[in-house]
C-alpha cells in the first residue's frame, strides 16, 4: 500500500506507536479551499479585452484654460503576454467646449487607465474627462465602453477599472467669480450662461451712473431663459440725475443699507440656471447718457460635455 | 488676456477672467421702439426688448467635439449621414455679429 492509498484513520496502520483515532471519533472542524489558482495559464483580471481595431477615446470639458491632463495606464499584450505600461497627454488646445483624444494600444487587455490633472491650483470640479471604448472612431461612433469619468483637479482624477463613472452635473462644482460685460451707454446689463455650463447664481450686483437727464432711473433684476420671463424683482430705491447707485441682489429680509449709493433687488438666491439663461436689467426711464458698470457676480459652476 | 469691444453691441469685456475661465460674450437685447406701455403699470415685460439683429455670441456652436489629433472637428456628411466632413480650426461660434476690436 502506498502513501497516498493509505488510511490514516485505519487502526491497524501503526505509527510510532500512536494510534490513529477512528474517523467516527474524529471530525475536520476546517476544510480546504473549493478555489485553485493557476501558476501557469492565468487568465487576465480585466474584462475589458481590445481588438487591433479598438481605439480608446479620451473626451475632455474644460471650462478653465486648456491644460494638458496626463493618461497613463497599463496593458497586457497579446502578443507576447507583457505588462506594457503606456502615457499619453492630452493637449485639448480649446476651452469652454469638449475636445476629443484618441489612441490606440494594441489586441490585449486593458488593466488601468488613469487620467489625471498635473496642473496646480486648478479647482477640482472645473474639469472633466471621459475615457471609453470605440471600435468605428470619429466624432460620431459608438461607444463601446465607458471605461471611467469624473472631474480632474490638481494632482486628482478618475481611473479604470476603480474610479466609477461620475456624470459632469455630478458634485460640488466650482465657485466663479465673474465680471461681466460693460455695456454701451444707455444700454442695460446682459450676461448669458454660456453653452455647456450650469450655473448656480449666488450673488449679483452692479452700478448704474446716471445722467444729468433728470428722471428716476429705477432698475429690474430680471432672469428669463433666453425668451421667457422667469423672475423679476424691482429695486427698492431709483438713481436720480447725477447719482451712482449700486444693487445688489439679495434675499428678501435683508435690510437695504441707508444710503443713496446702494440698493437692493430682493429675490430668492441661490436660483440654477441651465445654458442659454440671462441675467439682466431692465431700467426704466434710463437715458442714453446713463451707464452701466460691468456686473460682478458669483456663481457655482457645473460644466457638460457637449 | 485682453479687453474688447463687441462692435454689434458698444459692449467691453475681458476675454479671460480672474480665474483663468474663458469669458463668452454675449449681446444683450435692445429697447422695441414698438412696445407701448400701459401707463401706470409698472411691472417689467419682456417685451420692452427684443433681439439685436446682428448679434454676437461667442459659445461655441454646440453640438460640435473638437478633435484634438488632427485640431479640427467634424460636421455629419448631409448627403450621407454614415459619414462625417472634417474641418481644421477652431470649432467656430455661433455669430461673429459686426466682431470686435482690442481696446
Amino acid at each position: 500500500m502506498d502513501r497516498q492509498s493509505q488510511d490514516p484513520f485505519d487502526r491497524t496502520a501503526r505509527s510510532g506507536g500512536t494510534v490513529a483515532v477512528s474517523h467516527e471519533e474524529f471530525s475536520v472542524q476546517s476544510q480546504t479551499a473549493l478555489v485553485r489558482f493557476l501558476r501557469e495559464g492565468v487568465q487576465p483580471p480585466s474584462v475589458v479585452y481590445m481588438g487591433i481595431d479598438d481605439q480608446i477615446q479620451i473626451f475632455v470639458s474644460e471650462a478653465l484654460t486648456p491644460k494638458t491632463l496626463n493618461v497613463q495606464g497599463r496593458w497586457l499584450r497579446a502578443a507576447d503576454g507583457l505588462i506594457v505600461p503606456f502615457q499619453q497627454a492630452v493637449a485639448p488646445t480649446v476651452a469652454g467646449g469638449t475636445a476629443l483624444f484618441t489612441f490606440r494600444l494594441g489586441e490585449g487587455f486593458l488593466l488601468s487607465l488613469t487620467i489625471t490633472n498635473p496642473s496646480a491650483n486648478i479647482s477640482e470640479s472645473s474639469d472633466f474627462a471621459l475615457a471609453a471604448l470605440s471600435r468605428t472612431g470619429g466624432l460620431f461612433g459608438q461607444a463601446g465602453q465607458t471605461l471611467c469619468a469624473g472631474h480632474v483637479g490638481a494632482n486628482k482624477g478618475t481611473s479604470f477599472p476603480l474610479g466609477g463613472i461620475v456624470r459632469p452635473l455630478d458634485g460640488p462644482g466650482y465657485i466663479r467669480s465673474i465680471t461681466g460685460t460693460t455695456p454701451a451707454l444707455g444700454a442695460d446689463i446682459s450676461e448669458t450662461v454660456p453653452s455647456g455650463a450650469r450655473w448656480e447664481l449666488l450673488a449679483f450686483q452692479g452700478a448704474l451712473t446716471a445722467s444729468a437727464v433728470v428722471a428716476n432711473r429705477q432698475p429690474w433684476f430680471v432672469i428669463d431663459d433666453g425668451v421667457n420671463l422667469l423672475k423679476r424683482s424691482l429695486s427698492t430705491q431709483a438713481t436720480v440725475a447725477s447719482t451712482t447707485s449700486t444693487y445688489y441682489a439679495d434675499n428678501p429680509g435683508i435690510a437695504p443699507q441707508a444710503s443713496t449709493q446702494s440698493a437692493l433687488w430682493s429675490t430668492i438666491l441661490p436660483i440654477m440656471l441651465a445654458p442659454g439663461f440671462r441675467i439682466r436689467t431692465i431700467t426704466s426711464a434710463i437715458d442714453v447718457g446713463d451707464q452701466w458698470t460691468s456686473p460682478k457676480y458669483l456663481v457655482r459652476q457645473w460644466t457638460d460635455l457637449e | 488676456m485682453a479687453t474688447y469691444k463687441c462692435s454689434s453691441c458698444g459692449g467691453t469685456y475681458d476675454d479671460v477672467q480672474r480665474d483663468g475661465a474663458l469669458y463668452r460674450h454675449v449681446c444683450g437685447p435692445i429697447p422695441n421702439p414698438a412696445f407701448n406701455p400701459i401707463p401706470g403699470k409698472g411691472a417689467v415685460d419682456l417685451r420692452e426688448t427684443l433681439e439685436r439683429a446682428n448679434k454676437r455670441d461667442e459659445n461655441a456652436t454646440r453640438g460640435l467635439i473638437y478633435d484634438a489629433g488632427r485640431k479640427g472637428y467634424d460636421t455629419p456628411h448631409p448627403e450621407d449621414p454614415a459619414s462625417t466632413i472634417f474641418h481644421p480650426g477652431p470649432i467656430p461660434i455661433v455669430s461673429e455679429g459686426a466682431g470686435r476690436t482690442a481696446v
